[in-house]
C-alpha cells in the first residue's frame, strides 16, 4: 500500500515543471484521420484523449456518453490538434447522453498520433499471442513467497474489468496458487472526483462493496476456494483531490501466504 | 457471359457431380423423417438456390435406426432431425418448412403445436396459428421469467418486462404466457446448423478463463469444470453440447423423460463428425476443385483449426480467394465473372470500411463509438466467421430502433432498475422483439444481445438473422448498408451476397 502510494507520487514529481492536473468532463468529439483521434475541449482548449489502434491507456470514448478525462497535461507536440496528457485515464460515463451524439468530423490538416508499427498477427492460434490464455502458462513466480498486495482500478462509476485488469486478477490467482494462499483479503473503493472546474464528482454509493464482491466471486469462481476470502469496503471516504482520484476507484488484495 | 446456355449449366452440373464423385439426392428424399432405418452416408449432397451443399460424415456412414438424433424420442413424433435436416446445412429453410407443410396437409411433426405454431392454444390445423414458421422459419423459445440459474436459484433481473404487441398471443395467455402460473417468455427463432461444431465450442484462448467483453469468467461445462466457448445458441444459454441436446429433448421433443447418459454421447459424437458447406455453385461450377479457393467445401472444414483469429491484411477469414481474382479475363470459363465477384466480396468483408456505430459488446469494448472497421472485425474466426470470444452484441438485429423484424413479432417494453448499468445506447427503457442475452444474464446492458451464427451453408437456410429478419442473403447486406450508413454500391452488394453464397 505505502509503496503504491509512494510510486504514485514519484511519477506525479517527474512530470515537468509546467505540468498541470486537469479533470473535466466534456463530449468526445471523433476525426477521420488514420488512425482516427478522439478529443475533447474543455475552457476552448482542445485536448488529445485517444485513437483507434491504441496503445490507449484507457479504453477509448463513446459517442452517446460524456467522458471523465483525468490527467495531467504535457508539452509535447500536440496531436490531432490537440494538448497531450500523460498519464491520461479516460472513462466512459456510464449514464446515456444523447447531446454527445455527433459525426465523424474531417480530419483534414491535423496530424494524427504516430503508432507503432503493428504486430502481424500471423495465422496462429490466438492462443499463441500475448492474451491471458498463455500468460497463464508462463513461468509462475518463483519463491520465497511474501504477503503481496494487488491492486485492480476501474473506470469511473464501473465494476467492469478491462482487459489489463482481466490480467491483473489471473496474476493474482497464479500468485495465490503457487504460494499456497491462507488469506485473501480483498478491499472494495469507490471514489470522489474532484474536477478542475472545483465541482465533485462521486460514484455511486455501494459501488466499492459492488467492487469487492466482484473481485470476490470471479477469484472463487476461478478456483479459490482453499483461501479463506475477506471481503471490506470504503464508500468515497478519501478526499478528491484532482490529481490521483482515478486511481482511487479499486480493489486492493492482499495474499497471505501459508507461513505468513 | 450472363447469358451463357441451360444446355452448358446443365452440363457444368453434371459434370462437377460426377467429378466430385458425391452421391446426390433428389427432391422426394429430401426430407429426413424421424424413425426411418437409412443411412446418412459418408458424404451426401443435396441442390439448393445457388447450387449444392454436402454434409461430411467424417467417421462415415450413420444408420438412422436406433440413433437418437432420429428417432421421435418425445412425444410428439419428431427427432432431432426434423428441424435440423441434411439438405438445408442441418438447419431448416422456410421454403423446406412451406414444401413439408403443403405435402402433409400441415400434420408433419415439425408443426407441432408445442413451438411450432404461434402459440399451443391455436387451432392447429390452420395456416395462420404456424405463420412464424411458415413465413420466416421461426420456432417459439419459450423460457421461464423471472430467469433461473443453473443451480435453480432465482436471479432478480434489472428489468420488468411489459408486452406492448402480441400478435401470436402467446406472451398474454393465460397458460402460456408471463402472467401464468409457471411465468414464461416466448421469443420467436430460427434453428442453427448442426454441424462444424469444433468451431462452434472452440473456447476462446487469448483471453482465457475470461470472457473478455464483460471482464468475468468464462461459463463452465457443469459436467468437467471446463470453461466454454458461450456460443451456442443465439443467447448463448447452452453452456456445452451436452445440455443444449439434454434440453432440446424436452422442449422440442416433448421427451418426457430426460436422455440417457448413452444416447446423449451417441447424439454428441454425431454431431460432431459432422462438417457442412456449399460445394458446388451453379456459376462458378466444383467449389472443392484443388487448384480454387482453399477454404470451401466441407473437407476444408473437416481440416480447419478452430478458434482462429483472421485479420484483413494476412490471414483470410475463409481462406485466400486469389485463384479467381484473376478470373474475369478468362473467357473461357464460363464462370469467370461470377468468380470474380466472389473475390472481390471475399476482399470487402475484409476491407470494407463500416462505421460500427451502437453496437453492445463490440463498440463498448474500448474500441470507442463509433469504431471504423469492417464485417471480419465482428465475424473474425475462420473458416466460419464466428466471434473468436463470446459473439454475443446487439447488432440491432432485436431491439428498437434498428430492427427490422416486423410486426408479427411479440414487442416487449423493458424497463430497467434505476441502480442498474443502463443499456449504453438505448438507456433504461427498451423496446425489443427478443431480449436475447439479457434473458440469461437479466441484465439491462444485454438486452437484444444475440450470439452470431456460423456463416456456412447460407445459400442452403434462408432466412437469415436469429428472428429471420432478412429473406435473402442480399437482404442481409441491404440490412447492414442501412444500418450502419454504407453506401454500397449495387456492384458491391453483388459482390457480398455472391461471396456469402458460396460458403
Ligand atoms: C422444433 C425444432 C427443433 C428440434 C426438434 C431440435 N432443434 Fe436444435 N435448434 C432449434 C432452434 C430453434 C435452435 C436455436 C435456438 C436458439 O437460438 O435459442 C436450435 C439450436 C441447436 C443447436 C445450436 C447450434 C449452434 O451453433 O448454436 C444445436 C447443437 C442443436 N439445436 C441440436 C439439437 C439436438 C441434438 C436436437 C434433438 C435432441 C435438436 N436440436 C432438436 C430447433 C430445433
Ligand atoms: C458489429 C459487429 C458486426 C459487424 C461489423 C458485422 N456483423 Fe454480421 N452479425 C453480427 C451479429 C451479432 C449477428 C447475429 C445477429 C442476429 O442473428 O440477430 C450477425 C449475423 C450475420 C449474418 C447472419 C448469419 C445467419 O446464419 O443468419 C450474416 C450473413 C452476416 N452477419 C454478414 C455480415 C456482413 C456481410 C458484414 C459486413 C457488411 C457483417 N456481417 C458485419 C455482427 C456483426
Amino acid at each position: 500500500m505505502i509503496r503504491l502510494s509512494l510510486m504514485l507520487l514519484l511519477m506525479i514529481n517527474a512530470a515537468p515543471a509546467s505540468a498541470r492536473n486537469l479533470s473535466f468532463l466534456a463530449c468526445p468529439q471523433l476525426h477521420d484521420t488514420s488512425p482516427n483521434c478522439w478529443t475533447a475541449i474543455y475552457e476552448g482548449e482542445t485536448y488529445f484523449i485517444g485513437a483507434q489502434r491504441g496503445p490507449n491507456d484507457s479504453y477509448l470514448p463513446q459517442m452517446k456518453h460524456q467522458v471523465l478525462v483525468e490527467g495531467v497535461v504535457t508539452d509535447e507536440p500536440r496531436i490531432c490538434g490537440g494538448l497531450v496528457m500523460k498519464p491520461l485515464r479516460v472513462s466512459v460515463m456510464p449514464e446515456l447522453d444523447l447531446s454527445c451524439d455527433g459525426p465523424v468530423l474531417s480530419g483534414e490538416g491535423l496530424t494524427p498520433p504516430v503508432l507503432p508499427a503493428r504486430r502481424p498477427l500471423a495465422s496462429r492460434p490466438r492462443d499463441v499471442v500475448d492474451g491471458i490464455g498463455s500468460f497463464m502458462r508462463s513461468e509462475p513466480p518463483s519463491p520465497p513467497y511474501g504477503v503481496r498486495e494487488f491492486r485492480i482500478e476501474f473506470d469511473y462509476g464501473t465494476d467492469i474489468l478491462v482487459d489489463q485488469m482481466q490480467k491483473r486478477v489471473v496474476e493474482i490467482l497464479i500468485y495465490a496458487t503457487v504460494s499456497e494462499a491462507r488469506r485473501i483479503s480483498i478491499t472494495g473503493y469507490s471514489a470522489t472526483s474532484l474536477l478542475s472546474n472545483g465541482t465533485l464528482l462521486a460514484e455511486a454509493e455501494g459501488l466499492g462493496e459492488q467492487r469487492a464482491r466482484k473481485i470476490g466471486a470471479i477469484l472463487s469462481n476461478l478456483g479459490l476456494t482453499e483461501p479463506k476470502i475477506e471481503l471490506a469496503w470504503v464508500e468515497a471516504e478519501e478526499a478528491p483531490n484532482g490529481i490521483d482520484d482515478a486511481q482511487r476507484r479499486r480493489v486492493t488484495v492482499v495474499v497471505t501466504p501459508a507461513g505468513e | 457471359m450472363r447469358k451463357r446456355s441451360s444446355t452448358a449449366l446443365v452440363s457444368a452440373l453434371i459434370s462437377a457431380a460426377i467429378l466430385a464423385g458425391v452421391a446426390s439426392a433428389g427432391l422426394s428424399d429430401r426430407w429426413w423423417s424421424p424413425g426411418e432405418d437409412r443411412d446418412l452416408p459418408a458424404s451426401i449432397s443435396y441442390e439448393n438456390e445457388y447450387g449444392s451443399l454436402t454434409i461430411l460424415n467424417a467417421n462415415g456412414a450413420v444408420r438412422t435406426k436406433g440413433h437418437p438424433f432420429f428417432e421421435p424420442i418425445g412425444h410428439n413424433g419428431r427427432a432431432c432431425v426434423t428441424c435440423h435436416q441434411p439438405s438445408d446445412a442441418m438447419s431448416i429453410s422456410v421454403t423446406t418448412l412451406r414444401d413439408r407443410w403443403a405435402q402433409t396437409g400441415g400434420k408433419d411433426p415439425v408443426f407441432a403445436a408445442i413451438d411450432g405454431s404461434n402459440c399451443p392454444n391455436l387451432p392447429q390445423n390452420e395456416r395462420a396459428s404456424h405463420s412464424l414458421l411458415l413465413d420466416k422459419g421461426l420456432f417459439r423459445i419459450f423460457l421461464p421469467w423471472p430467469l433461473k440459474a443453473p443451480d435453480g436459484k432465482a436471479i432478480t433481473p434489472e428489468f420488468t418486462i411489459e408486452v406492448v404487441k402480441d400478435p401470436t398471443g402467446c406472451n398474454l395467455h393465460p397458460v402460456y404466457g408471463l402472467q401464468s402460473k409457471n411465468p414464461t417468455i416466448s421469443v420467436f427463432r430460427r434453428p442453427r446448423v448442426v454441424g462444424n461444431l469444433k468451431y462452434v465450442t472452440q473456447v476462446d484462448r487469448i483471453a482465457m478463463p475470461f470472457e473478455v467483453k464483460s471482464g468475468e469468467p468464462l461459463a463452465v461445462d457443469p459436467s468437467t469444470g471446463e470453461r466454454v466457448s458461450m456460443n451456442i445458441m443465439s443467447d448463448s444459454r447452452e453452456p456445452t453440447l451436452r445440455t443444449q441436446a439434454a434440453n432440446a429433448a424436452l422442449t422440442h421433443l416433448q421427451a418426457h423423460q430426460g436422455l440417457t447418459d448413452a444416447q446423449l454421447q451417441q447424439i454428441i459424437d454425431f454431431e460432431q463428425q459432422l462438417y457442412v458447406a456449399q460445394s458446388f455453385d451453379r456459376r462458378a461450377g466444383d467449389l472443392t476443385k484443388a487448384e480454387g479457393p482453399p477454404g470451401l467445401g466441407p473437407a476444408a472444414m473437416l481440416r480447419g483449426t478452430p478458434g482462429i483469429l483472421a485479420n484483413g491484411a494476412t490471414n483470410h477469414l475463409f481462406g485466400s480467394f486469389e485463384a479467381w481474382s484473376g478470373s474475369g479475363a478468362d473467357s473461357a470459363d464460363p464462370g469467370a465473372a461470377f468468380k470474380a465477384s466472389v473475390s472481390r466480396g471475399a476482399a470487402l468483408f475484409q476491407t470494407r470500411t463500416i462505421w460500427v456505430r451502437d453496437v453492445y459488446n463490440f463498440n463498448t469494448l474500448g474500441v470507442g463509438n463509433p469504431q471504423k472497421r469492417n464485417c471480419v472485425g465482428c465475424h473474425n474466426m475462420s473458416m466460419t466467421g464466428l466471434d473468436v470470444a463470446p459473439g454475443y452484441m446487439d447488432l440491432g438485429t432485436a431491439n428498437l430502433p434498428h430492427s427490422e423484424a416486423g410486426d408479427d413479432l411479440p414487442l416487449f417494453k423493458l424497463t430497467c432498475s434505476p441502480k442498474a448499468a443502463p443499456h449504453p445506447y438505448l438507456g433504461r427503457v427498451i423496446f425489443t422483439h427478443d431480449p436475447g442475452r439479457a434473458l440469461v444474464t437479466g441484465r439491462c446492458r444485454e438486452i437484444g444481445a444475440i450470439t452470431m451464427q456460423q456463416f456456412r451453408g447460407l445459400a442452403a437456410r434462408a432466412p437469415y438473422f436469429s428472428n429471420g429478419s432478412a429473406a435473402t442473403l442480399r437482404d442481409v447486406i441491404e440490412i447492414y448498408d442501412r444500418r450502419f450508413d454504407m453506401k454500397l454500391t449495387e456492384q458491391e452488394i453483388q459482390d457480398l451476397t455472391n461471396f456469402m453464397s458460396v460458403l
